[in-house]
């Protein structure tokens, strides 16, 4: 195994199964050894780093805005009301209006309005083509 | 902290229950604003990073399976945001440090603090964001290896990998700060 795969898998949890050849490695290696000793004891300097002092009121604001995006509408929302004039309060009734006017669409093209579609078979009898079993399978 | 009682909470947050996700908050938020901080050394920004991590998480709470704990999600959301971040910076920008006032009366053990500080801010600074990430997350968070990787959306592999190159070129900054009698 060479050094750096040998300090890398070093670096994970102890129940690795590569990280017993590791081990043996950095046992017959000096060097990897004095330099995983040197990485522990940069470990520490890094770890004497003060804790940073948590603003007193940070949780309170963070809930504060949470509350303010929940009673705000959606962007996208909001840019339509504008576009078409149309104050907050109208905006469930403009919705209502368009989900009338989807299932009134729905339903008349369930009716036929478009018409029924011809099948494969018919679409090709127009076009002089000739299935040998007389229709679609 | 129980993680149990995290996962009680959630299921109350995602039914809509705010003053649940408000515990949530309330428990994780400083762990979250201490981890960033030393991502970004500036409080301005780990605060607006922390805030928008936990609106992030209320939006997207829905789409939490409870595969990794909450602690964990919340990191991920965190680490994201964070490294989105800092990957827009120039890179050869140095973290700017907003070092609170001295505490102590003591002025040698002031500039002791003081350069220790520097030091540390330095040797993080010469790490990329996801190498610091990792080196964070494992000495200031003590997160396990599943969970750093969890967090970092990484396999511990890759974990393994950035958490040696962080640690190594940590070693080699202060070194050369050992060698010139500046620590």
């Amino acid at each position: 195994m060479k050094c750096d795969d040998a300090r890398i898998l070093m670096m994970g949890p102890a129940d690795d199964d590569r990280v017993e050849a590791a081990r043996q490695h950095v046992a017959g290696c000096a060097e990897c050894r004095a330099e995983l000793a040197q990485i522990a004891a940069d470990a520490e300097f890094l770890r004497r780093d003060e804790k940073p002092e948590i603003p007193i009121d940070l949780g309170t604001r963070i809930m504060a805005e949470i509350r303010q995006r929940q009673t705000r509408p959606r962007p996208w929302l909001a840019a339509a009301a504008r576009a078409y004039g149309l104050n907050r309060a109208a905006l469930p009734f403009a919705a209502l209006i368009l989900v009338a006017v989807g299932l009134w669409l729905g339903a008349a093209l369930g009716r036929g309005i478009v018409g029924p579609q011809p099948s494969l078979s018919e679409r090709l009898a127009q076009v002089g083509v000739e299935l040998p079993n007389g229709g679609d399978q | 902290m129980n993680q149990n009682d995290d996962g009680q909470l959630v299921a109350q947050a995602q039914a809509g229950d705010l003053p649940a996700f408000d515990e949530l908050v309330r428990r994780h938020h400083g762990a979250v604003y201490c981890y960033l901080y030393r991502m970004c050394r500036n409080g301005a920004d780990a605060e607006e990073m922390t805030q928008e991590s936990f609106v992030k998480a209320w939006e997207g709470l829905m789409g939490f399976r409870g595969r990794a704990s909450f602690k964990t999600w919340l990191y991920r959301i965190a680490t994201n945001l964070c490294i989105n971040r800092l990957s827009r910076q120039k890179p050869n920008d140095p973290l700017a440090e907003d070092l609170p006032a001295a505490r102590r009366d003591d002025p040698e053990e002031n500039f002791r603090q003081r350069t220790r500080r520097e030091y540390i801010q330095r040797a993080l600074a010469g790490l990329s964001a996801d190498q610091r990430s990792a080196l964070v997350l494992s000495i200031y968070d003590e997160l396990s290896h599943e969970e750093i990787a969890a967090a970092m959306g990484r396999s511990p592999a890759s974990v393994n990998m950035l958490l040696y190159r962080a640690r190594s070129s940590v070693r080699q900054f202060l070194a050369d700060a050992r060698e010139r009698g500046l620590i």
